[in-house]
């Protein structure tokens, strides 16, 4: 392997529950993808893909040692409408930056540290990797429904497509390089 | 004179807490008329969901009972069903069954010390704030609950919800070379474990004695965990087939929580209790480490939780190290089993406490009944008993925020699992 090899670790966050499971999906379909070598050229990305369950703070010993991290995790939000007004349940693959994951994330979550929450402290001790991208997968807020059709496909899909053309997601980093 | 006001507190959402719970407090008079800690988490009717299920299955159910100690609840659930078979799983499996303990009592504490409880003591609404300020100790507490988690991992393939105990030991042993790893960071983290000992000792903690019963389990020879007589600082001894004889539950209309009563009192189960009836169990060490921090043994400083848990840490670290420095796998990970009817019983250590469990299984093995006593539900009227004398310790003079500041402190000093959720609080307060 080339000294150039650049790692990239792809962490699928969720847990076996209804579309929670989402970004675990979208993760081990991403590596069946690279298995059959459909992902970015092998010697110039290193890409490893994992998932976690509910990880919590450990979500910031999942991304060490690596420059560029890309969190997949399912979200629960409304689309903006015209007016203002709350719109229908998302149902879209989305970059997200650090702030929109803050204001996604439930107020009430459980076991006193989300995935924001992490992201923030991470910030504060300096853990976090040069380059973070966070997709988030729109799912109903019913704990039992799972994910619409072809969100597994559309949420591989643009992971591929950020590994192919690295920075095109660059909305989320921007928020994080400050 | 103080202004005798009325008061009315209710904290509808209990933050920093595992679990959903609520806190109401009214004061009439200067006094105290009104208390109650409300869990009002909905009834997760585990015990009946065990009824007609094969014992095989009991370990995995009842480990989905908490995300933050399912090792607990799988190992009282083996020991109880081998006690009904009437097995001894024998040194190896007894030894790593310790080990991946240590690796719950780790992660959970360090969670808890850093991400729960420090802040109130340190003056920070979160840890967010307070790793600006105390970044090496953040960063201490994550490494140590790390290795917790990679410790329950070792065992159990993961570490939410781990699937690798079975009942007469474990479905596979980890490998020596993983095991070799972790011996690694085990050694490396014991001067941690240390510093955190003294870090916490050093914490500002609120003064506040009080006059209370700890119970915990009690081993001839080292600091419980998996085995013991049940014993209380008020000269309970016995075994834990008698618990029911000794320790009564009871619903009350507030909450979804049973309240445990012994001898028709509250009593404390967790860090504290254990560390005032076992300190001398403690290795030296550990014990050294401790006593030149300052923690004088019994306290009666509720507050002396936090310390006693980052010595349970060092306890972890020690012991997980000692039991995997002369690991070797062994030919079969488990004994055999043979299905057998009857009544058996498993009390274990669980970071926050006792962990009764009784099972009845038929001559197939399948559970006829079931009955799971944790420990929050055994705090539960005593952290009512604290809030009442600490608060009016503290002042019921002290404005609303206040109070309420001081009344979660003292609810999350107990680190009350009341069973996988929560945050923070809103208030509301009404004056005459």
């Amino acid at each position: 392997m080339s000294a150039q090899v650049s790692t990239v670790r792809v962490i699928g966050i969720g847990s076996p529950f209804g579309a929670d499971c989402i970004g675990w999906q979208v993760v081990e379909a991403l590596q069946d993808r690279l298995d059959e070598r459909g992902g970015p050229n092998p010697d110039v990305l290193d890409v490893q893909a994992v998932i976690a369950d509910r990880p919590g703070v450990d979500v910031l010993r999942l991304m060490q040692g690596v420059r560029w991290a890309i969190l997949v995790d399912a979200v629960v939000a409304r689309d903006e409408t015209p007016t203002g007004d709350d719109g229908a349940i998302a149902r879209w693959p989305r970059w997200l930056q650090r702030d929109e994951l803050q204001a996604l994330s439930l107020e009430h979550s459980s076991h006193a540290v989300g995935v924001s929450e992490a992201l923030a402290l991470g910030e504060v001790l300096g853990q976090l990797p040069d380059r973070l991208s966070i997709l988030g997968i729109g799912v109903e807020p019913d704990a039992d429904a799972p994910a619409y059709a072809g969100a597994v496909e559309e949420g591989v899909a643009m992971i591929l497509a950020a590994l192919s053309a690295p920075r095109v997601e660059g909305r989320s980093e921007a928020a994080l390089t400050t | 004179m103080s202004e005798r006001r009325s008061v009315s507190i209710r904290v509808p959402v209990l933050a920093r807490v595992e679990g959903e719970g609520a806190l109401e407090l009214d004061v009439e008079g200067g006094r105290i008329s009104e208390l109650k800690l409300r869990i009002y988490e909905p009834p997760r009717f585990f015990e009946k969901f065990l009824e007609g299920r094969g014992f095989e299955e009991v370990p995995d159910t009842v480990a989905r009972i908490c995300g933050i100690c399912p090792v607990a609840y799988q190992m009282s659930a083996v020991h109880a069903i081998e006690a009904v078979f009437g097995i001894d799983a024998g040194p190896w499996v007894r030894a790593m069954r310790r080990v991946m303990y240590c690796g719950e009592w780790l992660q959970s504490h360090s969670l808890h010390i850093h991400l729960l409880a420090a802040p109130d003591f340190l003056g920070f609404d979160s840890v967010v704030g307070m790793a600006g300020e105390h970044a090496e100790a953040v960063r201490r507490g994550l490494e140590l609950q790390g290795l917790g988690n990679d410790l329950i991992r070792l065992f159990g393939g993961r570490s939410v919800h781990p699937v690798g105990v079975c009942v007469g030991g474990f479905h596979r042993a980890p490998d020596a070379e993983q095991v070799r790893d972790l011996v690694a960071r085990l050694r490396a983290a014991l001067p941690q474990a240390e510093a955190l000992v003294e870090w916490a000792a050093g914490l500002p903690l609120p003064e506040d004695e009080q006059d209370f019963v700890s119970v915990a389990l009690r081993h001839r020879e080292e600091y419980p965990m998996n085995e013991g007589r049940l014993v209380s600082s008020d000269g309970l001894d016995c075994s834990i087939a008698d618990y029911e004889r000794h320790f009564a539950e009871e619903q009350v209309a507030h909450s979804t929580a049973l309240h445990s009563s012994l001898h028709g009192r509250p009593y404390l189960v967790g860090p504290l209790a254990r560390l005032n009836l076992n300190h001398d169990r403690l290795p030296d060490a550990v014990r050294s480490t401790m006593e030149r921090c300052g923690l004088r043994l019994p306290s009666r400083n509720m507050f002396h939780s936090v310390v006693a848990r980052a010595v349970e840490v060092h306890l972890a670290v020690y012991e997980a190290l000692r039991l995997l420095e002369r690991y070797v796998p062994p030919d079969q990970p488990f004994v055999d089993v043979t299905p057998h009817p009857g009544v058996g019983y498993g009390c274990t250590e669980a970071p926050r406490g006792l962990l009764w469990h009784r099972y009845e299984l038929d001559a197939a093995g399948q559970v006829r009944a079931a009955r799971i006593v944790p420990p929050t539900s055994q705090n539960q009227a005593r952290i009512e008993q604290d809030l009442r004398v600490s608060l009016e310790a503290f002042g019921l003079e002290h404005d609303d925020d206040a109070l309420r500041l001081r009344g979660e402190t003292v609810i999350r000093n107990y680190d009350p699992c009341i069973s996988c959720a929560t945050h923070f609080l809103r208030i509301t307060v009404n004056r005459p």
